[in-house]
């Protein structure tokens, strides 16, 4: 009836889709948003949401996290001193950075920062070095210093030639003494060093003499990890509105700064990770190997259709009404949902574009038709809507039901994937058989060619004894396939889903290899001081967690047992006689003098044949070039007074800021929270919730130790939430989703086939490729090293909405009782052919994809749509084979 | 480092132990250059090089060591006052092993590490009894101070204690000494000498 009233009014027809075409892309282009959370996908109704909004104040903050690998800690902090000056240059990308804590605020406390074990080797360090600590706060100058450093040289050299042999028990050890650690002189001697070659640059000794880089004011407030051989820092970016992937621009332009200092800095090596960083560099991958996927795909599907229909034409008219098919399915999104999320972006556009199956199939019959003798185009049109409408119709319908039913599954993703994916299918089957009859009037019509029904063309033809053969094969193939299956599992690491050598998973990686810091981590509140103690307390007793940082944690821990240690330190330490300090420069002469005698003692081509250990054979061969250098220099040049008096104030400043950390001890407090720096109080303390953040022990990542994780840290706070609880329950939730929309789909399916064939047993064989198919297609996954993952999982509904058409137009077409028993026209399986390798191109494109997720998707949906349509063109026509052609006679042979 | 540097510090020292060279009239310095000299010429006589003439430049040198080292009045004074509480006999056990010590120190250094070494000489200056002599051993861009101290004796000068870089050797035995009998016992002190001694020995003969 619409065909009727169509065909003679064309231009009404298109005009009207056109236009709507238009306002739904206009309406599109103002009003969708998208949605990126993971939290955005599951139910709206999970109390992970209500508990994540709660925690929303603290979880914007520094969600990059840069990590620096440097050869030294001095080298790293160099690097990050560079990046922080441009990263500050710059706030049209970052909100927000923290580079450091500035050192004076903790200064009075910094001893109870240490561990005790370390405390008690300050003490031991000031006990074994008693000459040299009380000269030095006698007179605390630069030429003092070298002098006591040379005379506790001599000293111990007579005493290992003469006495050496002389052990005196103790309680520690055997009672030798230890060598004469270099590493303090050496320091200075670098410090002198670049001082005289007019290059200043300071190195603190007292980081090297006490063996603790916490002397060293230069290192201090970083945040280091892994016994500083990894330096971070964290950096909140500007987010972009508008965009789907909100913070690509400013981690693109945070890593230009990174290649920037690099430069400069070759022998460092530096990534960004972090939640923020891992989904951006995910969704950055993702889109653009998508991009690139659907226009491989576009060009595929028009070459398979020339192939095909040879008609350039045609093909440009089917490209043309799944165009305005797309258009108005997002017209009808934006009304009805008004967003896009992660999951719906990725796979609505190429599950509404099965509809172009819809007219593969149309312009199949078409082709048919028209080749009829005497059969005008409007006729061939007419005919085509009487005789492969219904099947299109229901095809699509099919399509639809297939994924509409994950609206069931209560996963906000899946939920408005099956939303939009069916919607669409039923909005690209409508403009289909609203336009394609009035477009099928363009184009050249075929060449004349008579052909009989039954003596038309046959893809398939089969007698009895050969379809029991190919019945049998199948069941042969469905066993072994049911074996393979019970072998696949479930990978729900998501960084295993990330591109190889994705920056950010590279880092977050080696970040867990050298620390157990990870980026990944669980987050909750305390509304009081009290609950936020006794929260601690308890998650830091369980087995799975690592750390639990919070405002408390920035107390040094066991101050109580430390403070006596601090004050025993301060109480044998000698008062600094700072006004015996040389205001004036260090005579050359003297240092020179002092230089010569040092030296003399460093015989580094002697000090093998006396035993010294290797370590310390190249501190005196430094120690030996170092002064050799500086003599050098100062002999050189006239005037290195001024350098080495430049060199001797910034010595003593040091010196002093030593001491008076060493006498910090002497009428040393506790360090309460009112005394942590407002900065940092105000990254864990707001509107009175204080923050907690729990590291776990192991590598979440992985679901088991992530499951054990969540299920502890729940058992002690069920508020918990953060990145970790998100991932636990969005994989967990998407699972279960996946294999429910499954089922539903499935059921769905069966349902609309019972009703279509009115009950009869005949829908069976409509049901069985989709069966078959998906049941070689488990079994296919083991041999290729294929397993379920967060990506791949909604495999199964894709290929039962994509393959589920096959089965129903081969028995509509037997259902015209025009097709002989094990036979399968050539023009049905051109369409059936045509529609699904246009599909499966599009899922095989997917495999171009870095994105090891999509790529795993893609490996699943090709070949699982290759063996369903295997299925269709091969078993139908085999089960027919047995049945008797429709027209009173039973339909079942067998 | 203390051992890696040790063999140069102790070459010096030992250059002042050297044989007891010049008369009676002889000045210190002059006692000092004559011995230092003597050492040197012993560790570069190009008939004594190599491994094979190392045995017979450890004997000439200890026997300077020997004859100008006034080692019983060392052996005395690196025990301070307890020298006074001692046996006869475990004065003369402490003395041997004293001497016997000292020898293989400095004979050891100074064949392993004396070189044609150009010394300065600084002066002299009395302390009571005492005389200290001044010399610098001087190297390209490295120096280092070495004080002898001498008295006077019935043989001519001999030689007491010997200063490197500011660090005497006789007060590095007396601090010692003193540690090890007041945390352990003089008993305790004549054991780890007697075994340090025989593990000279021992290499020696090997």
């Amino acid at each position: 009836m619409w065909v009727a009233w169509a065909l003679p009014r064309p231009h009404l027809v298109l005009g009207t889709v056109t236009a709507l075409c238009l306002a739904s892309v206009l309406y599109t282009v103002a009003e969708l948003d998208f949605q990126t959370g993971q939290l955005d996908l599951i139910s709206p109704s999970d109390p992970l949401i209500r508990l994540t909004e709660k925690i929303k104040p603290f979880q914007n903050k520094d969600t990059f996290t840069g990590v620096i690998q440097a050869p030294s800690p001095r080298r790293g902090v160099e690097f990050l001193e560079s990046l922080a000056k441009r990263i500050k240059e710059d706030p049209s990308h970052f909100k927000d950075a923290f580079f450091r804590v500035e050192p004076e605020l903790l200064r009075p406390w910094a001893l109870l920062y240490l561990e005790e074990k370390d405390l008690n080797l300050i003490r031991e360090r000031i006990s074994q070095y008693p000459v040299l600590v009380q000269g030095l706060a006698r007179r605390p100058d630069l030429v003092n210093f070298l002098d006591l450093v040379n005379s506790e040289m001599a000293s111990r050299m007579v005493q290992a030639l003469f006495t050496d042999f002389l052990k005196i028990p103790t309680a520690e050890g055997s009672g030798k003494q230890e060598p004469m650690d270099l590493g303090f002189l050496i320091q200075t001697l670098r410090g002198m060093s670049k001082y005289l070659e007019g290059k200043p640059e300071y190195f603190s000794p007292w980081a090297s003499f006490f063996k603790e880089d916490a002397w060293d004011r230069e290192l201090e407030g970083y945040f280091w990890v892994a016994e500083k051989r990894l330096l971070l820092f964290f950096v909140t970016p500007k987010r972009e509105k508008e965009t789907f992937n909100k913070a690509r621009a400013s981690l693109e332009h945070l890593r230009k700064l990174l290649r920037e200092v690099q430069a400069e800095f070759p022998d460092v090596e530096v990534g960004v990770t972090g939640q923020e960083a891992l989904k951006t560099d995910e969704m950055s991958v993702a889109l653009m190997d998508m991009s690139w996927a659907t226009w491989i795909s576009l060009g595929g599907v028009w070459i398979l259709n020339v192939l095909f229909f040879r008609s350039h034409t045609r093909t440009f008219i089917r490209m043309v009404v799944l165009s305005m098919g797309m258009c108005c399915t997002f017209g009808c999104l934006t009304l009805l949902v008004g967003h896009l999320n992660i999951i719906s972006l990725v796979f609505a556009p190429m599950l509404v574009g099965l509809g172009d199956d819809y007219a593969v199939h149309w312009f199949a019959r078409m082709e048919e038709e028209e080749r009829s003798p005497g059969v005008s185009r409007q006729e061939a049109i007419v005919r085509v809507a009487e005789l492969s409408g219904p099947a299109i119709m229901t095809a699509g319908i099919s399509g639809a039901l297939s994924f509409l039913p994950l609206v069931l599954t209560g996963f906000k993703g899946l939920m408005e994937l099956g939303f939009i994916s069916g919607m669409g299918i039923l909005v690209q089957v409508i403009v289909d058989l609203a336009v394609l009859p009035v477009l099928s009037l363009y184009g050249k019509p075929p060449k004349a060619k008579a052909l009989g029904i039954q003596g038309g063309r046959d893809l398939i033809a089969l007698n009895r004894r050969k379809a029991a053969w190919v019945l049998a094969g199948a069941c042969l193939l469905s066993a072994v396939s049911l074996v393979g299956a019970g072998r696949v599992g479930f990978d729900l690491n998501p960084l295993r889903l990330q591109a190889k050598g994705t920056e950010s998973v590279v880092w977050e990686e080696r970040l867990r290899e050298n620390s157990k810091r990870s980026v990944l981590f669980a987050t909750s509140t305390a509304s009081s001081l009290e609950e936020l103690k006794e929260k601690s307390r308890l998650l830091e007793s369980l087995p799975t967690v690592w750390k639990v940082q919070s405002v408390l944690s920035l107390l040094p821990e066991r101050q109580e047992e430390k403070i006596p240690l601090v004050q025993g330190i301060s109480g044998g330490l000698p008062p600094l006689n700072w006004h015996q300090s040389e205001s004036r420069g260090p005579e050359p002469a003297l240092i020179v003098d002092l230089l010569e005698r040092i030296r003399f003692k460093m015989d580094d081509s002697q000090a093998e044949t006396w035993g010294a250990r290797r370590p310390m054979v190249e501190q005196i061969a430094e120690v030996r070039s170092l002064s050799g250098r500086i003599l050098d220099l100062i002999h050189a040049f006239g005037d290195s007074a001024r350098a080495l008096m430049s060199y001797q104030e910034r010595f003593q400043e040091d010196l002093l800021d030593a001491f008076r950390m060493l006498e910090s001890g002497n009428g040393i407090r506790p360090m309460a929270l009112e005394d942590i720096p407002r900065g940092l109080w105000e990254r864990f303390v707001r509107a009175g919730d204080y923050l907690m953040r729990v590291f776990p022990m192991e590598s979440i990542w992985e679901p088991g130790p992530r499951e054990r994780f969540v299920a502890e840290i729940r058992s002690v706070d069920p508020d918990m939430a953060g990145d970790a609880v998100t991932l636990h329950v969005y994989s967990k939730a998407y699972q279960r989703a996946c294999m429910e929309a499954s089922l539903y789909a499935l059921a769905g399916i069966i349902l609309l086939l019972v009703a279509e064939f009115r009950g009869r047993p005949v829908f069976l064989v409509a049901f069985l490729p989709l069966v078959a198919g998906t049941l070689w297609t488990l079994g296919l996954m083991f041999p290729l090293g294929v397993q379920f993952n967060l990506a791949n999982s909604v495999f199964l509904p894709l290929i039962v909405g994509a393959g589920v058409e096959y089965g129903i137009i081969i028995v509509h077409r037997w259902k015209e009782g025009r097709m002989t028993p094990g036979h399968l026209p050539m023009s049905t399986a051109k369409g059936v052919i045509c529609a699904s390798l246009t599909t499966n191109l599009g899922f095989g494109t997917l495999m171009i994809c870095r994105h090891q997720g999509i790529f795993s998707l893609g490996v699943l949906s090709f070949w699982g749509s290759m063996l369903v349509l295997l299925a269709a063109v091969v078993l139908p026509p085999a089960v027919m084979a047995f049945m008797s052609q429709p027209g009173g006679k039973p339909e079942m042979g067998m | 480092m203390a051992r890696a540097g040790l063999g140069t510090l102790v070459f010096l020292v030992m250059i002042g132990s050297m044989q007891a060279w010049g008369a009676s009239a002889e000045r210190p310095t002059e006692k000092v250059r004559l011995v230092l000299d003597r050492a040197m010429e012993v560790q570069s006589d190009p008939n004594l090089q190599g491994d094979g003439g190392r045995a017979q430049r450890s004997k000439l040198i200890r026997q300077l060591i020997s004859e100008n080292f006034l080692c019983s009045l060392m052996a005395r004074e690196s025990l301070g006052e307890r020298w006074d509480g001692l046996k006869p006999e475990e004065r003369e056990e402490f003395r041997e092993l004293f001497l016997s010590l000292f020898q293989d120190s400095y004979t050891r250094m100074v064949l392993n590490f004396l070189r044609k070494e150009t010394i300065e000489y600084l002066g002299e200056t009395q302390e009571g009894e005492r005389f200290k002599v001044r010399t610098k051993i001087l190297r390209a861009n490295e120096h280092i101070p070495v004080d002898y101290t001498l008295v006077k004796t019935d043989k001519g000068w001999l030689m007491v204690d010997v200063t490197i870089d500011g660090v005497s050797i006789l007060k590095n035995y007396q601090t010692k000494f003193k540690q090890v009998i007041s945390s352990q016992s003089f008993d305790y002190l004549l054991k780890q000498m007697r075994i340090q001694n025989q593990a000279s020995r021992d290499a020696s003969a090997s």
